[in-house]
């Protein structure tokens, strides 16, 4: 019987009592009641400056926003761009280290319009990884120099990556085949896919679980290749075979 | 495998009060404590299923809730529309006490969607609202003393800095 009895009485939950004063005489903090979970679930609808800010609440709440599994990074979130690195940055610190204990990380969704410093994307990739992230999205408008071990990342169930569709020559490239065994779902948009003298490419020969892979407007580049003759080709289908 | 005698089979639930609701089955299916419930008994369940932390007046909003999105998804043509329309309503329709009423209850009976709905209304609420609008919303006492809240700020200065206060 999976029914379990909470130690709430009826008075703390206070559903009767009309007052929106809430802390008069039965304890008050009546959201205390609920779980961490709970409390985690809210914040993950929240735009990131306000969660971080609940940990001036009180002292329940110093360290709660740390344990978020699922974060979302979106500029248009943020009214002033400058600040979005020091954000990061921020987080980054914040959660990684200081004796706060283990605070597991499951998805990212980043999402950036205008320039960001590469050290600070290589900061967060890195502190992601070594999270054993599972699902990772990353939407920015120009090519970004994504650290190799992103490609490596043995954790990564999902990955959802868009780059700019515009500078053929720094396009982000993939340049080996991608080593993320337990990747399910795969979707690129906008990368560039090195190819042999032969044209071909196997560079998801070592996704052996993937299930779903959608790519759009991919551009194939050979190791000799004048970029500005292989223009031509984009959006050329591939032709692969996955392992299911 | 739901056929139409499952589909018109009924499950009685009790609240705390002992008020007995009669659930049509493929509605309990959505009520994941219940329907574990279900799922655990050897035999048909027949007698009325206890829920010792769920109140009459939650329980019967959840149902509501439950029995117009099932009646919304029958009809795949307006399903969104109205059903955001619905969710808009309940939303409104609660006050800040009930609304966190119906989350425990919500969370306690597992039901995905409608915690999912709630949680995001609660953040909606206290989006971009000020720590004591926050405090005053989640009934919290604040147990720092002024120097460790100044000192708490101050170490997250790139996270009160640089956002609009309201």
């Amino acid at each position: 019987m999976r029914i379990i009895t909470r130690s709430q009485s009826r008075k703390k939950i206070g559903r009767y009592n009309q007052n929106q004063n809430v802390s008069e005489g039965d304890g008050g903090d009546r959201i205390s009641d609920l779980p961490d979970s709970i409390l985690l679930h809210i914040m993950s609808f929240m735009m990131i400056h306000d969660v971080i800010k609940t940990c001036i609440l009180s002292t329940r709440w110093k360290n709660l926003w740390k344990s978020m599994p699922n974060i979302k990074l979106h500029t248009a979130d943020f009214r002033n761009h400058c600040v979005f690195s020091e954000f990061i940055s921020g987080i980054v610190s914040c959660r990684d280290g200081r004796g706060d204990g283990d605070h597991p990380l499951i998805s990212l969704d980043f999402s950036r319009h205008g320039y960001l410093q590469n050290y600070i994307l290589t900061d967060l990739m890195r502190y992601v990884v070594s999270k054993d992230i599972q699902h990772l999205k990353i939407y920015v408008p120009y090519n970004l120099g994504l650290p190799s071990f992103v490609f490596s990342c043995s954790s990564l169930l999902s990955l959802d990556l868009s780059v700019s569709s515009y500078d053929l020559k720094r396009r982000t490239r993939i340049s080996k085949p991608l080593e993320l065994p337990s990747l399910v779902s795969l979707r690129l948009e906008s990368v560039a896919i090195s190819v042999d003298e032969n044209c071909q490419a196997e560079p998801f020969s070592k996704c052996v679980k993937l299930k779903t892979l959608s790519i759009n407007n991919f551009l194939m580049i050979s190791p000799d290749s004048d970029i500005d003759s292989y223009a031509g080709r984009k959006g050329w289908l591939l032709s692969f075979n996955l392992p299911h | 495998m739901s056929g139409i005698s499952d589909t018109e089979r009924m499950i009685t639930l009790k609240t705390v009060e002992g008020t007995l609701f009669d659930v049509k089955s493929s509605i309990a299916k959505d009520i994941k404590t219940v329907q574990a419930f279900i799922d655990d008994s050897d035999d048909d369940v027949t007698s009325p299923i206890p829920l010792p932390n769920v109140f009459t007046r939650e329980l019967s909003r959840i149902l509501d809730y439950l029995n117009n999105h099932h009646r919304f998804r029958s009809d795949i043509e307006k399903a969104d529309e109205e059903m955001a329309r619905y969710d808009a309503e309940f939303a409104k329709s609660m006050s800040h006490e009930e609304l966190k009423a119906l989350i425990l209850a919500a969370n306690y009976l597992n039901v995905k969607d409608l915690l999912e709905f709630l949680n995001q209304t609660v953040a909606d609420v206290i989006q971009n609202k000020s720590v004591e609008f926050v405090r005053n919303f989640f009934g919290i006492e604040n147990d720092y003393t002024p120097e460790e809240e100044e000192k708490l700020r101050n170490e997250n200065e790139w996270a009160f800095n640089g956002v609009e206060q309201d």
